[in-house]
C-alpha cells in the first residue's frame, strides 16, 4: 500500500479496512499494542482542510511516541497504565497533516533489543514466514507496513532499528539526519544515538514524511535549525553521482545470491551514470563498532530512565516506603533483559570504571566517525549489503557468535548512521528463498536529498517499490 | 561479580534480582568485559570523548515565553493515587 493508493474519498472505506485487518491479523503478527479508536480522530479530520498531504490516511506508530490520550508502553510492563496528556513533537505534525492513528506496536521493551523477541506483549511475527523475526526494535511496525495493512508507519532508530527490521521484511526503513526530526515526546533509549524514522513502501513516501516531520523544534535542543528541503519534489538524479561500496562489509558476505543481486544493481548504476568504487574503513575500528554502541546506549539509558518509578505514573507496585515502592515497582516493571542492560549501563558509568569504559568508548566512537568522515570524503554515498542474511529464526539469532567478523562488522554495520548521525536508508534488493534482502545507502550529514535521488534509481532496478506481502 | 555485588550495584539502580537472574547476569557482564577488553586496545591518547555526533555550541537563548501547561488533572491522571492536588505516595511519613 501506497500514500497515493489513498484519495479523499475512498480514505473511510481505507481505514475501515485497516482497523479490520489489524483485529484479523493480530494473531498472526502480534504487532500491535494497542488498535486505536479512529472515530474521535476522524471527527477532528472533518475540521481540516481536504488538500492536507495526509489526509485520512492511516499510520501506524512505535509504541515510545506519546499519543495523547493513547496508552503508551514502549512494550514494557512498567509502563502498562500510561496514558500520555501530550503529544510527541512529530505526532502532532502527522496529525496537522491529517493522519489518522491507527496503531501503537509493539517494539522491544523501551527500544533495547534487536529482535522484536523482548515484548512485554510477546514477540512480533514475521510476515513472510511466522518462524522467523521480524528484526527490531521497531519491528511492529515494519511488520503491519509490510504486510499492506498501513501505507506508513513510525519508528525509531538507536542502532538501526529501523533499517534492519525494514531489510528483513522488504520496505523501505528511513533513518534521517540526528536532530533533523524533534524527539520530543519520545520515549528514550539513548540519546545521542536516538533518531526518528519511517517505515513506508516506497521512497517518495519517506520523501514526504521527511518534509512533514523535520524542522526545528524548540523542544529538543538538538534538534536542527535548518530549513527543511522539498524532499518530495526530487527524482532520480544518479548521472555523475560518487558511490562508495563498503568494502569491510561487502568482503564478509557469502550468501551468492545476494551478491550476484548487488552486483547487478552496482552495474546498473554505473550504466545510468554513477561513478561507483570501493573504499575500506579501518577493519579494527568496524570490530568494535558493537562493543561501542553497547556500553554508551546501556550508560545512556541507565540515566534516561531513572524516572520510571512508578510515582507519577507507571505500574505502581506496594511497599512500606518510598524506597521500596520505587524498587518493587522497577523489579517487577523491567523484564530480566532490560534491568540487566541498566545494570552494565550503571556499572560504565560508575566513578571507579567511567573513564576506562565510558568515556573510553565515547573516544572510540569519535575515532570510527573520523574514520568514516575522512574515507567518505570526495563520495557522494556509501553502499552496501545491509544484513549479511534474510531474517533469521529467534533460534539461529541465538546460535549465532558474537565475535566473528560477519556479527561484529555486517551486522552492526548500519550503527555508524548512528555514530555519525549520517542519514541512512535501507531499500529492498530481492527475495531470496521468498524472503526479503536489502541494501542500505548513507550519505552525509543533512544530505537526504542524495539518498532519495540515488534511491529512486534503485527502485527503478529492483521494481519492488510498493510491494508488499501477497502483491 | 558475587551475588552480593550485584544487588548491591543493583539498589543503586533501584531494583533487585531473584538468584534464579544471577546466571543470566553474570553472562552478560562476562561479554562486558570482553568487549571492554576489544576497546582497551584501540589507542584513544589525545583523543576526546565524542558525546554527541554534531559539537556545534548552542549560542542562542530561547525566548522565556509562556507556551504550554498542563492542568492539574493532567498532571495528576496517571499517578496510581492521589489526594486532591497532591501525589500521594505513603500512608505515613512520621512514624
Amino acid at each position: 500500500m501506497k500514500r497515493s493508493d489513498i484519495t479523499n474519498k475512498n480514505f473511510k472505506d481505507v481505514l475501515t479496512t485497516t482497523i479490520q485487518k489489524l483485529h484479523e491479523t493480530q494473531p498472526l503478527y502480534n504487532a500491535n499494542v494497542t488498535i486505536c479508536e479512529i472515530e474521535p480522530q476522524l471527527q477532528s479530520l472533518m475540521t481540516q482542510s481536504e488538500s492536507l498531504p495526509l489526509y485520512g490516511v492511516g499510520i501506524a506508530v512505535k509504541d515510545n511516541f506519546n499519543t495523547k490520550g493513547i496508552k503508551t508502553t514502549a512494550s514494557s510492563a512498567i509502563l502498562d497504565n500510561y496514558y500520555p496528556v501530550y503529544d510527541a513533537t512529530v505526532i502532532e505534525k502527522l496529525k496537522k497533516a491529517g493522519a489518522i492513528i491507527v496503531s501503537k506496536t509493539s517494539m522491544d521493551e523501551l527500544g533495547m533489543g534487536g529482535t522484536n523477541i523482548n515484548a512485554h506483549t510477546g514477540r512480533t511475527y514475521h510476515p513472510y514466514d511466522r518462524s522467523r523475526i521480524t528484526g527490531g526494535s521497531s519491528g511492529g511496525s515494519a511488520a503491519l507496513v509490510a504486510a499492506g495493512i498501513v501505507p506508513m508507519a513510525l519508528g525509531t532508530d538507536t542502532g538501526d532499528s529501523i533499517r534492519k527490521p525494514a531489510a528483513y521484511c522488504g520496505i523501505v526503513g528511513f533513518k534521517p539526519t540526528y536532530g533533523r526530526i524533534s524527539r520530543y515526546g519520545v520515549i528514550p533509549y539513548a540519546s545521542s544515538l536516538d533518531h526518528v524514522g519511517f517505515f513506508t513502501t516506497t521512497l517518495k513516501d519517506s520523501a514526504l514524511l521527511l518534509e512533514i516531520c523535520a524542522g526545528r523544534d524548540h523542544l529538543d535542543a538538538t534538534s536542527l535549525f535548518d530549513e527543511v528541503p522539498k524532499y518530495s519534489e526530487l527524482g532520480s538524479n544518479i548521472k555523475g553521482k560518487k558511490i562508495g561500496i563498503l568494502k569491510n562489509v561487502q568482503d564478509l558476505v557469502t550468501d551468492s545470491t545476494m551478491k550476484q543481486r548487488f552486483n547487478a544493481l552496482i552495474e546498473h548504476l554505473k550504466k545510468a551514470g554513477a561513478i561507483i568504487e570501493e573504499i575500506e574503513l579501518n577493519n579494527d575500528l568496524m570490530r568494535v563498532i558493537l562493543p561501542t554502541y553497547l556500553i554508551i546506549a546501556n550508560a545512556e539509558a541507565s540515566a534516561n530512565h531513572s524516572n520510571l518509578d512508578g510515582i507519577k505514573f507507571g505500574q505502581q507496585q506496594k511497599g512500606n516506603n518510598l524506597e521500596e515502592i520505587m524498587i518493587n515497582t522497577r523489579t517487577l516493571g523491567f523484564s530480566r533483559n532490560v534491568r540487566t542492560r541498566f545494570l552494565i549501563g550503571a556499572y560504565s558509568l560508575d566513578s571507579d570504571n567511567q573513564e576506562n569504559v565510558f568515556k573510553r568508548a565515547q573516544k572510540v566512537r569519535r575515532l570510527i566517525v573520523e574514520n568514516l568522515k575522512q574515507k567518505m570524503q570526495g563520495y557522494d554515498a556509501i553502499i552496501n549489503l545491509a544484513t549479511s542474511s534474510v531474517a533469521p529464526s529467534p533460534e539461529e539469532v541465538l546460535k549465532q557468535a558474537s565475535n566473528d567478523d560477519v556479527s561484529l562488522i555486517v551486522e552492526n554495520n548500519m550503527i555508524l548512521g548512528n555514530f555519525s548521525g549520517f542519514p541512512s536508508v535501507s531499500i529492498p534488493l530481492g527475495f531470496k528463498d521468498e524472503l526479503p534482502y536489502a541494501i542500505t545507502l548513507m550519505s552525509h550529514s543533512k544530505r537526504e536529498d542524495i539518498l532519495f535521488e540515488i534511491g529512486y534509481e534503485i527502485e527503478l532496478f529492483t521494481q519492488l517499490a510498493g510491494k508488499v506481502k501477497g502483491e | 561479580m558475587t551475588k552480593e555485588e550485584i544487588q548491591a550495584l543493583a539498589k543503586t539502580c533501584m531494583f533487585q534480582f531473584d538468584d534464579s537472574e544471577i546466571e543470566y547476569v553474570n553472562e552478560s557482564f562476562d561479554v562486558l568485559y570482553h568487549q571492554i577488553e576489544l576497546l582497551s586496545q584501540i589507542d584513544t591518547s589525545n583523543v576526546e570523548a565524542m558525546v554527541y555526533p554534531f559539537e556545534e555550541p548552542i549560542t542562542y537563548l530561547r525566548v522565556d515565553t509562556h507556551s504550554r501547561e498542563l492542568s492539574k488533572e493532567d498532571v495528576l491522571k496517571n499517578a496510581m493515587e492521589k489526594d486532591d492536588n497532591y501525589i500521594k505516595v505513603v500512608t505515613k511519613v512520621v512514624k
